[in-house]
């Protein structure tokens, strides 16, 4: 399980009804994340982060706490208690007791923990009743005993205690990270709904009452809205999105190694089709190891039969998709046919597919 | 579909559809009229010409389509005869590039 840092901060754990809690989060979440870019914020007053990366980096689990707590006293004048262990269970009970356990510690800690750390009181009531005070105990019950006693929420909590889950569900505000998107802007659901052609202009109004018919007539997904975005492959590249789903702000520009160059297929195909390519004795064309096609093809085979002549080919120009995974070899074919149809095959483990036509 | 099309040019100025079987006269008919009431363009691709039934205004055949290749794709060549039935029509037969090395289109 992961190492994680968890800050708690008792001061923010509460709303104040002048809104500036979130701000205040918000604040501290940009900075803790210039420390680190994985840092959450897991509920009002508690924010964590995996320490590994940040302690190689700073030279030490002590000096990224250190810059921790300087970053959250001058951003908001309270001192935060701070706690490492593995996962986020510990990490919190480690941080409202200040605590940093070694590696390896986790697990006589968190047994050592009194029941009510679980915060289910009716649990720990009749636990204390039988005699068992702390999370260890509760841990040796035999699973079936516990279901059978307590309904199924005590079956989490006992997967907790014996640690084979790591966090509880109490201890995440599942719709923070929306409302601090929210304060943030930059969460689109609230805003107005974008024009057909990026901003919004007037004729953006007829266009929707336009669309709003069509999709009555026709139904929801009718109308869609076509775009761009990163990705290897012709087919993960273009989408159409229904008209009216919230857009991602985010413009893909990051480089894809790979990718195929201009001009890309006109038409992908969603779901591939199986075909074969031959060549002039008619055995079938594979690409070797090395990432060579055997034989020159010359032939193109559908599965009904269907044959059409090669008359030019270029690549294969290998997909460096999830090259560690030896049965994710895949490249790139361009063919051109006799009739003058230019098509895109997918070669993966000698099995050939139609990508794309470039029509 | 007639209907929907028809919807689609009181919101858009330019409108392209692709009858999936022969339109029927009448449905095209009163898509041409709304065209001419709106100001609107309707660009339809009809393989074969026949799956439209009325003369167009303007019309774009390809005669001849030819890739060029280098190690790669590198573009393809349209000749486009124009036709119609407009005065300002520059009949005859032109030469496209669609798609370039840009992915992009090219006239020469």
């Amino acid at each position: 399980m992961e190492r994680l840092l968890a800050i708690w901060i008792e001061a923010l754990g509460e709303e104040a009804p002048d809104g500036s809690t979130l701000r205040d989060h918000l604040a501290l979440l940009d900075a803790l994340s210039v420390l680190c870019p994985f840092t959450e914020s897991v509920r009002l007053g508690l924010f964590v982060l995996p320490i590994r990366g940040p302690s190689r980096f700073f030279g030490g689990e002590a000096a990224v706490m250190e810059n921790v707590r300087s970053t959250v006293v001058e951003l908001t004048g309270h001192a935060p208690s701070l706690g490492i262990a593995d996962g986020l269970f510990c990490a919190e009970a480690c941080a409202r007791l200040g605590l940093v356990l070694e590696p390896g510690a986790t697990e006589s800690f968190r047994r050592s923990l009194p029941l009510s750390a679980l915060g289910r009181k009716d649990v720990a009531t009749t636990c204390q009743r039988l005699g068992l005070h702390t999370v260890g105990s509760f841990a040796d019950l035999d699973t079936a005993r516990v279901g059978e006693r307590f309904n199924k929420h005590a079956l989490v909590l006992h997967r907790v205690a014996r640690g084979e889950l790591f966090e509880l569900d109490t201890q995440r505000d599942r719709k923070l990270a929306t409302r601090l998107a929210q304060l943030r802007g930059e969460d689109d659901r609230l805003d107005e709904q974008m024009g057909f052609f990026g901003s919004r202009g007037a004729g953006d109004d007829r266009a929707d009452a336009a669309a709003h018919r069509v999709r009555r007539r026709l139904g929801a997904d009718a109308v869609v809205v076509a775009s761009l975005r990163g990705g290897r492959v012709p087919e993960d590249r273009a989408t159409l999105v229904p008209w009216g789903s919230p857009k991602s702000v985010t413009r893909d520009v990051a480089p894809w190694p790979g990718q195929m160059r201009a001009p890309s297929p006109a038409t992908t195909l969603t779901r591939p089709v199986a075909v074969q390519l031959r060549d002039a004795h008619d055995h079938p064309v594979v690409m070797g190891a090395r990432g060579f096609l055997s034989e020159v093809p010359t032939t193109l085979l559908f599965s009904h039969q269907l044959r059409r002549e090669v008359i030019w080919y270029a690549g294969p120009w290998p997909l460096v998709e999830r090259w560690w995974s030896l049965n994710r070899r895949r490249a790139h074919v361009q063919i051109l046919l006799v009739s003058g149809e230019a098509l895109l095959l997918t070669a993966e483990s000698n099995r050939w597919w139609l990508a794309g036509i470039y029509d | 579909m007639a209907e929907s099309a028809a919807d689609l040019l009181d919101g858009v100025d330019l409108l392209i559809v692709r009858p999936p079987s022969r339109a029927s006269h009448g449905a095209a008919r009163r898509l041409i009229d709304r065209v001419r009431e709106r100001g609107t363009v309707l660009i339809v691709l009809a393989e074969p010409a026949s799956l439209w039934p009325l003369p167009a205004d303007l019309s774009f055949d390809i005669t001849n389509a030819q890739w060029a290749t280098s190690s790669r794709l590198d573009a393809r060549y349209l000749t486009v005869r124009i036709g119609g039935r407009g005065e300002a029509i520059r009949a005859g037969e032109h030469v496209v590039v669609l798609p370039n090395r840009r992915g992009r289109c090219e006239a020469n």
